[in-house]
């Protein structure tokens, strides 16, 4: 694979895992951290 | 470290063994699992492939609630939601998705920035696979 694909689909693949936080403070009040971290599954993607 | 987010190798088994509903050549039957509980850990090596366990574990599993989420056709997505509650002051940095309160499978291991916490606060998680 050239340099320009694995870049390619580094920056632009979809993300398909995601990773989403919320903090619940023992006070009641939360914290939401959005999503922190993502990754690319790709089962289904192999071979293409 | 970097952060990420990774569908294991037992992972990538278990999804095979979803579909087909037949246990694949692994040592674990997971077929019928649906990711039941997500850890959590103060472990910050990168995720890989060949993950099995996190790598520094805190904390009590908790149970997930597991649904097929975001609507019909290619926007449907495997979602696992579970909140972990906190006992002591942790810098968490890792996250897991298992198939047992205890040992089993390590399906997913997330490694994220510092989420610093102390005893009493909880975290709830939403471990969101999209099959695109």
């Amino acid at each position: 694979m050239s340099k320009f694909k694995i870049w390619f689909n580094r920056k632009f693949r979809k993300h398909n895992a995601t990773l989403q936080a919320t903090i619940i403070h023992a006070d009641g009040s939360t914290e939401d951290k959005g999503v922190i971290a993502t990754g690319r599954i790709g089962f289904l993607t192999k071979g293409r | 470290m970097a952060n990420g987010t990774v569908l294991t190798n037992v992972g990538e088994e278990w999804v095979a063994e979803r579909i087909s509903g037949q246990q694949g050549t692994g040592a674990a039957a997971n077929q019928a699992n649906t990711g039941t509980h997500v850890g959590i850990g103060t472990g910050t090596t990168t995720p890989a492939k060949a993950d099995t366990a996190l790598v520094t574990e805190v904390e009590t599993r908790a149970a997930t609630t597991v649904t097929t989420a975001g609507g019909t056709l290619a926007s449907a997505k495997y979602q696992a939601t579970a909140t972990v509650a906190i006992t002591g002051t942790r810098a968490v940095t890792e996250v897991g998705l298992f198939s047992a309160a205890t040992t089993g499978s390590c399906f997913v291991r997330c490694v994220h920035d510092v989420l610093n916490v102390i005893s009493g606060d909880s975290i709830a998680y939403t471990i969101t696979i999209d099959p695109s």
